[in-house]
């Protein structure tokens, strides 16, 4: 299932996504410690995201749940014509907590694609 | 200064990266401090063998260390009102939950070992991250929590462990392993599976088991 979220850009919006990340884990039965980790990959990734965009805009969030998989994609209009730069602490951290992670700059659109599952633990 | 000492102060700033993330949550130095030591251990930890970068290891043991402290700064509360009691207990819970499966547990399992609703569980972490705690409790100096084993990191090093003790196996060994254990079949099922006998299935089960052991008694 999806679900659609839209917020202002704003930093004291967060809450609102990391409570729903939180509530998504959960839908998918992810465990405690992936959940936390969706918590802060949330966190991050808006804060990436309102980092380049545009003022006034807002940011649509869209969660895709699936059994121990959670994906989800924040998008917003942007002025960025470049990638996003993948040199900062942010963005290393949100790829230690992401499984699958990538930015795409598109028609003045910044999306970034976070996915959070539970692997097959141990398929050496 | 040596690799050890520089490494540790070149990631420094991620440690205060992901401090900042939590720092409504307690005091800023004391999430630094607590933060730092979960970067020591994952410099001294790393192995770079098993070709992950440092960062994507030393994160989770930031993070992890981080997590820690606050759980156990919920748990100490000590009159707490309703909705911190149940962050209190789905913290402890938590903690209980992870040592007895082995794993992270499932917020439906913490719902049914404290008695409470998958909601209240949510609520219930929800809290955990909300309340800013000040810690009146003196005589809980910071060094005596510091000095503390971390049980989630100390998972890792056993996660890693296992991961290359299953890498020594035979691939008919590896499949049996994987659908006994991973895959929940049964020995018949397996059996049938692989195209040999139950017998079969059962005494490479044991083996395998048996090397395991071994090998983890080592780490």
């Amino acid at each position: 299932m999806t679900v659609l979220i839209n917020v202002p850009a704003e930093a004291s919006y967060a809450n609102v996504l990391r409570t729903t990340a939180a509530a998504m884990a959960a839908r998918c039965n992810l465990n405690y410690d992936r959940l936390e980790d969706a918590r802060l990959a949330i966190d991050e990734a808006f804060a990436q995201i309102i980092a380049f965009a545009q003022s006034d805009s807002h940011v649509e969030c869209s969660f895709q749940e699936a059994p121990r998989d959670l994906s989800f994609v924040l998008s917003c209009p942007t002025l960025l014509d470049t990638p996003l730069p993948t040199d900062s602490f942010s963005w290393t951290v949100l790829s230690a907590l992401a499984d699958e992670l990538r930015a795409v700059v598109h028609d003045g659109e910044l999306a970034i694609h976070v996915r959070v599952h539970e692997p097959q633990e141990v398929s050496v | 200064m040596d690799t050890r000492e520089q490494q540790i102060a070149e990631h420094l700033g991620l440690v205060h990266h992901v401090a900042r993330r939590f720092r409504s949550h307690a005091d800023y130095d004391d999430l630094v401090q607590v933060g730092t030591l979960g970067l020591i251990r994952a410099v001294d930890n790393f192995d770079p063998a098993l070709g992950h970068s440092f960062s994507s290891y030393a994160v989770p043991s930031i993070t992890g260390a981080i997590r820690h402290y606050l759980r156990d700064q919920s748990a100490s509360i000590k009159v707490p009102g309703r909705l911190q009691e149940a962050a209190a207990r789905t913290s402890r819970a938590v903690d209980q939950l992870t040592q007895s499966l082995g794993r992270s547990p499932t917020v439906p399992e913490i719902a049914q070992s404290l008695g409470i609703s998958q909601d209240q569980v949510l609520e219930a972490i929800e809290a955990n991250h909300a309340q800013a705690i000040v810690s009146l409790d003196a005589e809980q100096a910071p060094t005596a929590q510091l000095g503390r084993t971390d049980s989630e990191l100390e998972q890792v090093e056993t996660r890693i462990a296992v991961r290359q003790a299953l890498a020594q196996l035979t691939a008919l060994e590896r499949a049996v392993v994987e659908q006994r254990f991973y895959r929940g079949l049964s020995q018949s099922q397996v059996a049938k599976d692989l195209q040999i006998s139950q017998m079969q299935v059962s005494r490479i089960s044991a083996r395998v088991a048996t090397q395991l052991r071994d090998l983890l008694i080592d780490v």
